[in-house]
């Protein structure tokens, strides 16, 4: 795996492909879970952790599991490793695992992992996929964080359990907040995205013009010569 | 021969404009909120105040943030935002903190208006969500809850309100006149004087900036319903002239942007809203006014778009539901065929 | 089809692969499963901790003979005895949203020759009840104090948690002055 192909995975994950903001994927634990900065966090962490290993052992199988079953083995591993992470939870963070209540088990049909398997890690190779796993894990942890350090500064008056002061207003706490708050994140993304998007492609333009440029005078400069 | 003018549209000209309009409104709610501040002291005119101009400044602030001249600004400026911002006043209590309408009319005009594109763009009613937001945000704080009221001797008392009890402990102690007249009545400082209310109304009726069957049907269809519900005709009354209904049925489910805009759609619409109403006020035993027309106006566009008038000509309602009916069923003699 | 067609045909490889992935996470997760079950004995101790804080530890277990029932709710799980000479009961109120129930830790301590409650903690709620958030500790404090009291906007749930305070309350009176050890 190259440096370049490496980096396009990263840049997909977090910015171009990012599940949250751009895919809209996964909305129900994001609307769901986000009303505290240690619950986003912890379901983060868990989708990313969970995504990571999902893709190495889809990716590893890719060749041996037939095109017909191949959702209900990917529902299979998957559910494997949920029940890994809930046990583990439950055993040393219980404070999480209380918190994050029926979500964790839902994460098992949490389109995210399952469109990441579907569309990446049945056709690429091991390191790709689990490189792809982590940024977009990461690139959901990201986004979720987000949403939740907004909703928990104005809806609760507190950042990760610490009270900040005592104001607060109990709107941004509810899910209508979350929605409120899930639609005008994206819309800032989308917005600050596309003129990085617009400043990249004009960069990538002005090195074409450049090298063809010189192409063109390397070409005239031979010509010359040989005459 | 007589001169013949040839002119591009308009050929009807008026110089009534939206600013005059919206004038008329602010005129109608002036009496609610002089008799609002009578009974409630000069609190209430604070929090009218303060909501009026923080609806204005955000309107000003969002058109100074998309670059443009403040000139141009002053010249677009429609009194619009100052009827959300007394609205919203209209609806707080007495006693409420004073941040709550700032950051109401904040998020209101903001949220629900500007966002969306400003004047007649908006989904729903701005009115309607600043109150449903400092209703879901507030209701420790600042006693939304319980409302506090002077007697004619100057006490302070607070309690419940009239429809609280209503709803909670059935019909006792209630006394119809003044309820209507809104002495010595717990609640929000514009709605508790419906008489007022009623006069701006008829203001409205006579400018013709409102048709007078809208509100009529909405507040009637909300008494009938409440009767059907509890299964006695003495709940009519009562139940038409407690809480916010009378000011949600004359200033904020007629807004000119989130109600429907023909005849047999506005028919439907405002017989289901009181029906609503009725229905949810029982179920959820607090004031729904809000909430109902919140619901109806996300309804609107499909009012619209089933109960349009047809032109003359056009293959009136009931032939198209006979066709779409003997279709379906073709369809299905086709299958069994098959 | 004979035998070597099925053995070569995809049913089968669908089949196969679908059983072998079965029994390899079967597997592990059974292994996990004992590496890291949480006990019963831990759950005490978690629910302790959540009640009165770290350094309480369990001194004795007294199981009930009968399970104690009246109109607002039950105790039929064991009555924990703790070292700083505090009991710990599991009651379930009744009468909540939808007919459901709320769970309580309710910690009662000896006062004045009578136990009355200390402290009380949420240990579980059917799925019922939504609006579970509206109580944390400042809240269930105040049930305590306040035989009527009503959480705003979850009356219901208040009516549980009310029950169930009621069934506890009732319990000290009549049940345990028997069933105590002596300190």
């Amino acid at each position: 795996m190259t440096k370049e192909r490496f980096k396009n995975i990263a840049l997909d994950g977090l910015l171009k492909n990012n599940p949250t903001f751009r895919l809209v994927l996964g909305t129900c634990p994001t609307l769901a879970i986000s009303s505290s900065l240690f619950n986003s966090l912890g379901m983060g962490l868990s989708v990313t952790v969970i995504l990571i290993f999902s893709n190495i052992i889809i990716s590893c199988l890719r060749k041996v599991i037939p095109n017909q079953v191949r959702i209900p083995a990917f529902i299979l591993i998957i559910a494997t490793f949920v029940t890994i992470i809930r046990m583990f939870l439950e055993k040393y963070v219980p404070d999480l695992y209380t918190s994050l209540g029926v979500f964790l088990p839902l994460i098992v049909v949490n389109c995210i992992i399952l469109g990441r398997a579907e569309s990446f890690a049945s056709k690429n190779p091991v390191l790709d996929s689990a490189a792809d796993g982590l940024f977009t894990g990461l690139g959901f942890t990201l986004a979720i964080s987000l949403i939740g350090i907004v909703r928990e500064i104005l809806g609760a008056g507190s950042i990760l359990g610490f009270k900040l002061w005592d104001f607060q207003i109990g709107f941004f706490s509810s899910s209508a907040g979350a929605f409120v708050v899930y639609g005008l994140m994206i819309a800032i993304f989308n917005s600050l995205y596309s003129k990085f998007e617009l400043n990249r492609n004009r960069k990538n333009f002005k090195q074409q013009m450049v090298a063809q440029l010189d192409n063109e005078d390397a070409a005239t400069a031979d010509a010359v010569k040989e005459a | 021969m007589e001169r013949v003018v040839i002119s591009d549209t308009p050929h009807i000209r008026s110089p009534r404009t939206t600013k005059h309009i919206m004038l008329d409104v602010i005129i109608a709610l002036l009496p609610a909120c002089i008799m609002g501040c009578i009974y409630f002291g000069w609190k209430a005119l604070l929090v009218l105040v303060l909501s009026v101009a923080s609806a204005v400044l955000t309107e000003f602030v969002w058109k100074l943030c998309l670059k443009k001249n403040f000139k141009t600004i002053l010249k677009e400026f429609d009194f619009t935002s100052i009827i959300t911002g007394l609205l919203i006043g209209m609806c707080m209590s007495r006693d409420v903190a004073l941040y709550v309408p700032v950051i109401a009319s904040i998020f209101a005009i903001a949220i629900v208006k500007m966002l969306f594109g400003g004047t007649g763009k908006n989904i729903v009613n701005p009115a309607i969500v600043g109150r449903i937001f400092a209703f879901m945000s507030f209701t420790a704080v600042g006693g939304m809850a319980t409302y506090s009221y002077t007697t004619a001797s100057g006490e302070i008392i607070s309690g419940a309100t009239v429809l609280t009890n209503i709803l909670q402990s059935g019909l006792n102690d209630v006394d119809l006149l003044s309820m209507f007249l809104g002495t010595n009545m717990a609640g929000c400082i514009g709605e508790t004087c419906k008489l007022a209310l009623l006069i701006g109304g008829i203001y409205l009726v006579v400018r013709k900036v409102i048709d007078i069957r809208w509100p009529l049907i909405y507040i009637v269809s909300t008494g009938l319903t409440a009767c059907a519900l509890y299964h006695s005709m003495a709940y009519f009354m009562p139940s038409i002239l407690s809480g916010g209904l009378f000011l949600g049925a004359i200033f904020m489910a007629t807004d000119y942007v989130t109600s429907p805009n023909n005849k047999y759609a506005s028919y439907a619409y405002y017989l289901c809203l009181g029906v609503l109403t009725a229905v949810l006020r029982k179920a959820t035993q607090m004031e729904v006014v809000s909430f109902a027309i919140l619901i109806m106006n996300l309804l609107v566009p499909i009012f619209n778009k089933v109960l349009h008038p047809r032109p003359f000509g056009s293959t009136p309602i009931h032939v198209i539901i006979k066709q779409k009916l003997s279709k379906m069923f073709s369809k299905k003699e086709k299958k069994e065929e098959k | 089809m004979t035998c070597k067609q099925f053995f070569k045909s995809t049913t089968f490889k669908c089949i196969a692969v679908l059983v072998c992935i079965a029994l390899v996470s079967g597997g592990l997760l059974a292994i996990l499963n004992d590496l890291w079950k949480v006990t019963d004995e831990e759950r005490i101790n978690r629910a302790i901790a959540s009640v009165c804080g770290k350094d309480v530890q369990l001194k004795e277990t007294i199981a009930l003979e009968e399970s104690y029932s009246v109109d607002s709710g039950i105790i039929e799980k064991d009555i924990y005895y703790l070292s700083n000479g505090a009991y710990l009961l599991t009651v379930t109120g009744n009468n909540g949203y939808h007919s459901g129930t709320i769970e309580l830790y309710v910690l009662a301590k000896l006062v004045d020759e009578e136990y009355k409650i200390d402290t009380v903690s949420i240990s579980s709620y059917a799925s019922s009840q939504t609006l579970m958030s509206k109580f944390n500790s400042a809240s269930l404090e105040k049930f305590v104090s306040n035989p009527s009291y009503i959480e705003g906007g979850a009356t219901y749930s208040s009516n549980a948690v009310r029950n169930a305070i009621k069934t506890a309350n009732s319990f000290l009176e009549e049940k345990m002055p028997s069933l105590a050890k002596e300190a």
